[in-house]
């Protein structure tokens, strides 16, 4: 159970606030605008996910909250101030980014990398003080990447680089985190946890982190909030619970075949009805299997399976015309009704 | 229809070829004559004439660097006279009337014969130094036909003269090929060859075939020879064999004419002990500035300082200069005694013609006490 | 401290650093002065370095006016390429990069083949002697300068750094195009000045063009030590080192700037000289493992300076009268050590960065 008391709702003043913000390029002296006329919050201790199809402007809106681009029209104010009248200097001390290009510096260490998180804070001699030795211990404890402290950059894993990209980013201490798609490479193990780091992070540090990503699942079952990137621009915001239910992610993603609310792709039975009992996981899994080979669940119907635990073994007593068998595993009692009908 | 095309570029090519070779085998054929050396030649090795009825038979052995074979010209005063059988090889008709040099070392030669009036084109012609010349081109007599390496072949037909003295240092015949095309008579002269200051000035000779001038030519060289072996014997007879260095710092090399060198020559008839006489280099050896110095710190004499005026411009280039004792000595001279404003320097173009003066000069700088009252022709002493 | 085992790496490092390396180019230094083509023996070398007198006469010459003057230069010049080299390899994060990829040694070639080649023009300005050793400094830093102005005027208008690479190259391909036409309708004897200069020269330099020269390296050197942080924070790419708060076009400006210095003043006063920028960096990173230019900047000077110590003294054919240019023996040196770091590092891309 995650600690609801630490979420404040909404009480604070916005680390990052747009008004009529429009995003995009300049190109040979002309404007491209990606985005137009956004306004939106971020607020600190909140860990937002930022979707949105491909294509839809992510990247650029990020870019440019983070200072990287340049806004084509309105404002964006960080901790209350124009960004236009901060020095680059002052937004990385407030704000720090994990990006999904990386080019790797194959030899520096990881020890440097996280080192170089403090930048912001040093002046040309790159001498570090007690204070930015203490901030980089810091991070590489909440990251746990306390392990990899002496391999080379070149030496590492997707998933351990990025991890210590995200290191670095803690080790600038920005109000802000803001991170593109900093799971692209990564496998199911690794997304989760840096889900789940990226939420601590949020909740006990109290920074901003506000991130984009593909994957609707985990984005679902961490975030505070979603923003969420239309095709055509436009820029909503809510709680992950209530955009399901108003249908805004529906809109946005125009899913064919899945069902946002059950979580489930949608399917056409196209076999018989079954009559199922049992419970818990086992009953839910049996169920999945079955209507993911083209049956539908329901009373009334010729065929009955009860799924339960037998002589601690679990069964699977398939029930038609009368005859009663039992099989100790789905594939065995698909087969065994594919054999029937 | 391909394949009697083929046919045909097929049988072509094989005609072609065939020609080809029956063209070189008569050539061949031809040039097997046995020359004998001129008694008359003394020095010079690579040349030599044969003369006939109405015409003469001039062979040049080596007409530009490391040549396979010799060129042959036959010079002919007389028409009609060259028999059939030596009909492959070029014609020039003499005497010379138009003449178009490519070098400054042949301009003195035409001076010397007193027939620089035959000289209607010259390519960088500001170079020359001869006062004949100057003012030829002066009254434009004498046409500008190009920029250093890029002959213009265009003026030169243009102009059309009788004779193309050239010469060729590669090997390159391109534009000679391209002379020979536009039917002007062009000859080789590879005076540059030779290996010795005597048979380089005796090319005067080979000038004065086309001018029919050989008697003329005989007893110039005779003087010269004459002057030139009096002199040399008048310094290998003196007590001293003072020491000398040769040649100037570029970046870090030292370039320092070779044992063979034509310096290194000079340096031996007048009696001098060239530092650095044991080597068979015939150009120039690449030394390192420290080595010279060590060898040479105390050398008496420093002849040829290419063209730097003074000492104290030897200095500003590179002050380790002023630790050679003949530099403190003021005992430094160099062969610009006579450069014209445009560039051009008499040492290079006279002094080829003229030995005797270039060891007359030597002897005077390396034993004063011989030939009292001479001045230096070519080389001066450098200013302080 | 959590860097325990990092920083007793570290340690040793900084041991190998200021300890080993200054050892290193002081005996290689000494080397250098000890052999020539004259033979001097140590007891007297060892003497008239103190001061003293040698067996003969012209020795304390030799030590004084040619061998130390020239040591002194291979030092400069070898921390200056070098390091040069590695601000251009980190900047456009190519490991083949070298001091002269903007072009400014070709400018430089310019410089003085205008002056060799077409100065016949302005009359009397050259004999062939040889040009006045300040008035080729100063066509070579002219040429140099032009480069490096319309480098920098492209470095403002272009937005990434590969770009800027491109345009190096073709500036340099341009003047080498000109500096070919001049040489077409040179003569001979301009055609050989100019040919000499292109062999580089480390031993044409007087105590008073080594102050001059020495300050310029100096102050090209500060420069690159102040650039430190960009350098390093550019190892992660533009985007990251700009949300680190490194301005990114100015931080570039000053890298042109001083890498234009340091290769500009070095072509002027000992011509161009090949390898030891690229090579360099390389091979200090397979001496030192690490990408932090903290200690990398150090490392790679010292080394620039070794390598060019050692480059001289096999030029000078210790023992003969002859010696060899200077720029043959750093491309005969500098090519195997690259394909050497290529074949043990087995993907150079890997092993490099920054």
């Amino acid at each position: 159970m995650n600690s609801l008391s630490t979420i404040s709702l909404k009480t604070s003043e916005p680390v990052i606030e747009t008004k009529g913000l429009s995003a995009g390029y300049i190109v040979s002296g002309r404007k491209r605008i990606i985005l137009e006329d956004i306004s939106i919050e971020l607020h600190s201790g909140k860990l937002i996910s930022f979707m949105g199809p491909n294509g839809s402007g992510k990247s650029t809106l990020l870019r440019t909250l983070s200072g990287i681009q340049k806004p084509l029209k309105g404002t964006i104010l960080i901790n209350q101030k124009e960004i236009s009248k901060i020095s680059s200097h002052e937004i990385a001390k407030s704000i720090s980014v994990v990006l999904t290009k990386n080019i790797v510096p194959g030899n520096l260490s990881v020890a440097d990398l996280v080192y170089l998180g403090r930048y912001p804070y040093v002046s040309w001699r790159i001498n570090f003080s007690k204070n930015d030795h203490n901030k980089v211990e810091w991070a590489i404890e909440k990251s746990g990447i306390a392990n990899l402290l002496n391999y080379k950059a070149f030496e590492l894993s997707d998933g351990q680089f990025q991890k210590v990209m995200i290191a670095r980013a803690l080790a600038q201490d920005g109000k802000i985190m803001i991170l593109d798609e900093p799971n692209a490479h990564l496998d199911l193990n690794n997304r989760v946890e840096i889900m789940n780091l990226l939420r601590d992070l949020a909740h006990s540090t109290g920074k901003a982190v506000l991130l984009a990503t593909h994957e609707l699942d985990l984005a679902l079952q961490t975030s505070d909030y979603l923003w969420l990137l239309s095709k055509d621009g436009q820029l909503s915001q809510g709680m992950p619970e209530d955009m399901v239910l108003s249908g805004a992610i529906d809109e946005v993603f125009e899913f064919k075949g899945y069902d946002l609310k059950t979580g489930k792709i949608l399917s056409n039975p196209y076999r018989q009805k079954i009559n199922l009992t049992g419970k818990g996981h086992s009953f839910l899994w049996t169920k999945n299997s079955l209507e993911r080979n083209g049956y539908s669940i329901g009373a009334g119907a010729d065929i009955s399976i009860m799924v339960l635990y037998q002589d601690n073994k679990l069964t699977w007593k398939v029930n038609f015309s009368g005859q009663e068998r039992s099989v100790h595993s789905i594939e065995a009692m698909l087969s065994l009704l594919e054999n029937q009908t | 229809m391909k394949s009697k095309i083929l046919h045909q570029i097929f049988f072509f090519s094989l005609l072609i070829i065939v020609s080809g070779c029956l063209d070189q085998a008569n050539r061949n054929a031809t040039l097997k004559l046995s020359v004998d050396m001129n008694s008359n030649i003394k020095h010079a090795v690579g040349f030599s004439v044969q003369y006939f009825p109405g015409f003469k038979l001039v062979e040049v052995k080596e007409p530009y660097k490391d040549a396979k074979e010799s060129a042959f010209y036959l010079l002919q005063s007389t028409p009609g006279s060259i028999p059939d059988s030596l009909i492959e090889i070029p014609v020039i008709k003499i005497p010379v009337a138009e003449i178009v040099c490519t070098s400054t070392t042949h301009i003195p030669f035409l001076d010397l014969l007193e027939v620089t009036n035959t000289l209607t084109g010259f390519p960088s012609g500001n170079y020359i130094s001869s006062p004949v010349v100057r003012n030829m081109i002066e009254n434009d007599k004498v046409v500008e036909l190009g920029v250093d390496n890029a002959l213009n072949i265009e003026l030169l037909l243009d102009l059309n003269p009788e004779l193309v003295m050239g010469y060729s240092l590669t090997g390159n015949m391109n534009l000679f090929n391209q002379i020979e095309y536009a039917g002007i008579p062009f000859v080789l002269n590879a005076e540059y060859l030779e290996e010795t200051p005597l048979g380089r000035a005796e090319w005067i000779k080979f000038v004065a075939l086309f001018f029919n001038k050989e008697k003329k030519a005989d007893s110039i060289f005779d003087r010269i020879e004459n002057k030139y072996m009096e002199t040399l014997e008048a310094a290998q007879n003196t007590n001293f064999k003072p020491t000398v260095i040769s040649g100037i710092v570029y970046g870090d090399f030292w370039y320092m004419p070779g044992g063979n060198s034509w310096a290194a020559k000079y340096f031996k008839d007048a009696n001098a002990d060239f530092l650095w006489k044991d080597n068979s280099s015939e150009g120039s050896i690449e030394l390192s500035f420290e080595s010279v110095y060590d060898k040479a710190y105390d050398v008496e004499y420093w002849i040829g300082a290419a063209d730097f005026r003074s000492i104290k411009s030897l200095i500003s280039i590179d002050p380790r200069y002023s630790q050679f004792e003949a530099l403190q000595n003021n005992n430094v001279y160099t062969y610009n005694k006579r450069v014209i404003k445009q560039g051009g320097n008499d040492f290079f173009e006279q002094g080829i013609a003229r030995p005797d003066i270039v060891l007359q000069d030597l002897v005077k700088i390396l034993h004063p006490e011989i030939l009292s009252g001479y001045e230096l022709y070519f080389y001066r002493k450098l200013d302080p | 401290m959590f860097t325990g085992e990092a920083s007793l790496t570290r340690s040793k490092l900084k041991v190998r650093l200021f300890l080993l390396f200054p050892l290193l180019v002081l005996i290689l230094f000494l080397l250098n002065i000890s052999l020539g083509s004259v033979h001097i023996p140590l007891s007297d070398l060892i003497n008239i370095t103190l001061g003293g007198q040698g067996d003969k006469s012209t020795w304390v010459n030799i030590v004084w006016q040619f061998r130390i003057p020239k040591a002194l230069t291979a030092v400069l010049a070898g921390f200056g390429l070098a390091l040069s080299g590695l601000q251009m390899q980190t900047l456009f994060r190519n490991p083949l990069a070298g001091p002269f990829v903007l072009g400014i040694t070709s400018g430089a070639s310019l410089g003085v083949a205008t002056l060799v080649m077409a100065g016949s023009l302005i009359g009397g300005l050259i004999n062939y002697s040889g040009v006045s050793s300040w008035l080729l400094v100063l066509a070579a830093s002219g040429g140099a300068f032009f480069v490096f102005s319309l480098v920098m005027l492209v470095s403002t208008k272009i937005k990434d750094s590969m770009t800027l690479l491109v345009a190096g190259l073709m500036f340099g391909s341009a003047t080498g195009a000109i500096v070919g036409i001049m040489q077409f309708f040179a003569s001979a004897e301009q055609l050989q000045l100019y040919l000499i200069w292109t062999f580089g020269s480390l031993g044409g330099l007087t105590w008073e063009e080594l102050k001059v020269f020495s300050i310029v390296i100096i102050v090209g050197l500060a420069l690159v030590i102040t650039l430190m942080k960009p350098r390093n924070a550019l190892l992660l790419g533009e985007e990251y080192a700009q949300s680190m708060g490194i301005p990114i076009k100015k931080s570039r400006i000053f890298i042109i700037i001083s890498t234009s210095l340091l290769a500009g003043s070095i072509t002027a006063f000992c011509g161009p000289i090949a390898f030891v920028g690229i090579a360099v960096p390389h091979l200090t990173r397979l001496m030192i493992n690490t990408s932090d230019h903290k200690i990398l900047l150090p490392a790679v000077g010292l080394t620039g300076a070794a390598l060019l110590l050692i480059c001289d003294t096999i030029a000078q054919l210790p023992g003969s009268q002859y010696i060899l240019p200077i720029n043959a023996v750093t491309s005969l040196v500098g090519a195997p050590v690259i394909i050497w770091i290529i074949l043990k590092r087995k993907n150079i891309s890997k092993s490099f960065a920054g």
